[in-house]
């Protein structure tokens, strides 16, 4: 499956990593291989990249988060089942790392919100006063409850099947594909006021 | 008409997918992460490498030691094997008296070896014959 991989350069996309070569990149990694690790880095940087920054909103925390979570599947890489998918088992890691970040920057903010009496949370009113389509869609996707988001980001964003995402979110395949629809249901509920978001709506074709 | 569900939730996800393109590292970006990365990673993959290269070695020591030392053996026996000296031969005293003690060498000239030549006969009639 191709995940919209990053490329070490910025340029193009290198080529779609199979099982079977991310198997062969493990195998050398396990014997210290740098090129091998390289090569993991650069086929799974962007989607770690967008997983981050999904769940924290902010790219130096994503790219803090990105280089731990590296980091760790490096030391713990003799834990992972070779022959399985990577990706799975490497965004679980990513997704651990950055709600664990999240949840201590949220009880920062809350603690400094508390002194201050202000209410954080943005709440459908907000997401219907949001001038922008686009940010009236990612006001809407923010407000979805925690595990519904990541449901609807790793499957609906990032193209994983429900089985790939439940992995991620250490839950059923059928909990993730629940999840998702009432993800959808709470999507369509709060964008159904104005169909501005629809694709062409400008163009006067929705 | 009113829209089905199934594509209405299409049209969420395109939704989705415009309003999150935002969300990719732009170049700058993956460059230097992918060097923060690697450097840190240095330490790591030198460990394993390190790791790597001792199991090696210990899966080769494990049929290499026994094969040098069965090796050692061979030669061994082969080297040290007791010879019976040839007619003539020059053999050292100490030689000759090893070679009486294991019998491929006659008595007399091993007692000669341990007890001097002019000794020897002396030395088989007073003490070995006391026997």
């Amino acid at each position: 499956m191709d995940w919209g991989l990053g490329a070490a350069d910025g340029g193009s996309a290198p080529a779609p990593v199979t099982v079977a070569e991310e198997t062969d990149l493990i195998r050398r990694i396990l014997t210290g291989d740098a090129e091998a690790f390289s090569g993991l880095v650069d086929a799974y940087m962007a989607v770690g990249y967008r997983t981050a920054y999904r769940v924290l909103g902010h790219r130096q925390d994503a790219e803090d988060v990105l280089q731990d979570a590296f980091l760790q599947a490096l030391r713990h890489i003799d834990q992972f089942e070779v022959g399985r998918p990577f990706l799975p088992w490497f965004l679980r890691i990513v997704v651990n790392r950055a709600l664990s970040i999240r949840g201590r920057l949220a009880r920062r903010a809350a603690d400094e919100l508390s002194e201050l009496e202000v209410d954080p949370s943005p709440g459908p009113a907000l997401v219907t006063e949001r001038a922008d389509a686009g940010g009236r869609v990612r006001a809407a996707l923010a407000a979805l409850p925690e595990r519904e988001r990541m449901a609807v980001q790793l499957v609906e964003l990032e193209g994983m099947t429900s089985a790939e995402a439940g992995e991620v979110l250490e839950l059923p395949a059928g909990t993730v594909r629940w999840l998702l629809h009432r993800a959808r249901n709470e999507l369509r509920m709060v964008l159904a006021p104005t169909q501005d978001w629809r694709e062409g709506h400008y163009e006067g074709t929705a | 008409m009113k829209e089905r569900p199934e594509q209405e939730d299409l049209a969420i996800r395109d939704a989705l997918r415009r309003a999150s393109d935002d969300a990719d590292p732009d170049a700058a970006t993956r460059q230097r992460v992918r060097a923060r990365i690697l450097a840190q990673a240095g330490p790591e993959l030198r460990r394993r490498r390190m790791q790597s290269l001792a199991e090696r070695l210990l899966r080769t020591a494990r049929w290499t030691i026994p094969a040098a030392i069965a090796a050692a053996l061979v030669l061994a026996f082969f080297v040290a094997r007791p010879r019976v000296p040839d007619a003539g031969m020059e053999l050292s005293p100490a030689a000759l008296f090893l070679g009486g003690v294991i019998g491929i060498v006659p008595a007399d000239s091993a007692v000669d070896a341990a007890v001097g030549s002019a000794d020897g006969t002396w030395f088989l009639a007073e003490v070995v014959s006391h026997e």
